[in-house]
């Protein structure tokens, strides 16, 4: 039988080294692909991500139980992500490199990645560069809110549970989301 | 009955997330508003393009990915475990820092007190030399060096402005001389 995440954090908070193993193998490419939509650059999708897998592990011992496992989680990895754009907000005006496409929509400047494949990569360089470009003009939790709801398929009343926040403000950032993707998808 | 746009509740409304008497009313609501019901077609289209768009998002080698993790996760144990091992070993150099720190700031605050003190008695320039003597005198007239005369046990018995030579001339009488009585006359 297999066991739920909740199961398994509990297990993990127990320093259970497979079901840590299992919780990251379930995740990672979700919380990976989750980071990178809200970040909008490769590597720091990657730090973002398994910093979250960290924290998870440093702190499964405060799951308690109450929200489910994947609320808990996206929560850690939602608010790394946020804190990531707001710490790095006046770098990329300083240096329009480190955030490029965000008007253009062209591919970013990421550093060098170490996987095979320079075709796969540019590929994927160039989607988040279009993504990006789509969400330059959105808060962070605004492009947390949209993303958890189109990307997670998460309700708003799951989104105000991962933002920490009531349902009728997880509402608002959604409308005024998709009211600046609206506009950024009509620009283009 | 609603009687404002109802803005906020047009992606739920279309995510089927409402409840039954709000779905109704937002339902009614778009029948009769061309721009609420504009609003909710184009929030459609835009999630449709985003999903579009982040489904065109491959993840990386997660192989790769995992390894990475749990070469941070094994460093960061790493230096868990030697931030508890070291606890005391900080202690002592923060200490040390302290000191270190505290000495400085007094060898600072004695520098500067001696700087000041030496700027007070730096020698005057050479054309105020030869004004320094009356100004001298006018000083121990007006009492404003009174604790120098005070070195001299003679001076208790003169009256200072009746005997103005003797104290003139203090310099070349010995501080230690007892006061006689020539001095008194």
């Amino acid at each position: 039988m297999e066991l739920s995440d909740e199961e398994l954090c509990k297990r993990v908070a127990e320093r259970d080294a497979q079901a840590f193993d299992l919780l990251v193998e379930r995740h990672q490419a979700r919380a990976y692909r989750l980071a990178c939509s809200i970040v909008g650059n490769e590597a720091d999708a990657r730090d973002v991500s398994q910093e979250a897998f960290i924290r998870l592990y440093e702190s499964a011992k405060r799951f308690d139980g109450r929200s489910r496992f994947s609320t808990w989680f996206h929560r850690i990895l939602v608010n790394l992500c946020i804190d990531h754009q707001r710490r790095n907000r006046w770098w990329r005006r300083l240096v329009p490199l480190a955030g490029p496409g965000a008007e253009t929509g062209e591919p970013a400047i990421d550093p060098p990645s170490d996987e095979p494949g320079p075709e796969l990569d540019a590929i994927r360089k160039q989607s988040i560069g279009k993504l990006r470009g789509l969400l330059a003009k959105l808060s962070p939790k605004q492009r947390a809110a949209v993303l958890l709801q189109v990307q997670e398929g998460l309700s708003s009343r799951e989104i105000a549970a991962v933002l920490e926040c009531s349902e009728n403000t997880a509402r608002v950032h959604v409308h005024r989301g998709i009211t600046e993707l609206r506009k950024a998808l009509k620009r283009k | 009955m609603i009687t404002r746009h109802p803005e906020t509740a047009l992606v739920p409304y279309l995510r089927g997330e409402l409840s039954g008497e709000e779905q109704t009313s937002v339902a009614r609501h778009l029948e009769g508003c061309a721009s609420c019901r504009e609003a909710a077609d184009g929030a459609a289209s835009a999630m449709r393009e985003l999903a579009r768009r982040v489904e065109d998002l491959s993840a990386p080698d997660l192989a790769i990915y995992r390894a990475e993790l749990y070469r941070k996760l094994d460093a960061r144990g790493e230096l868990a475990a030697r931030g508890n091992a070291e606890p005391r070993s900080w202690r002592p150099r923060i200490v040390g820092l302290s000191l270190g720190a505290l000495g400085a700031a007094a060898a600072a605050l004695i520098l500067i007190f001696v700087m000041r003190q030496g700027a007070r008695v730096a020698p005057p320039p050479i054309d105020q030399l030869a004004t320094q003597e009356g100004t001298m005198q006018e000083a121990a007239m007006t009492g404003a060096d009174v604790g120098l005369l005070r070195d001299y046990p003679m001076v208790e018995h003169l009256d200072l402005l009746e005997n103005y030579d003797v104290i003139a001339h203090l310099d070349e009488v010995s501080p230690s001389a007892p006061a006689n009585d020539e001095n008194r006359s």
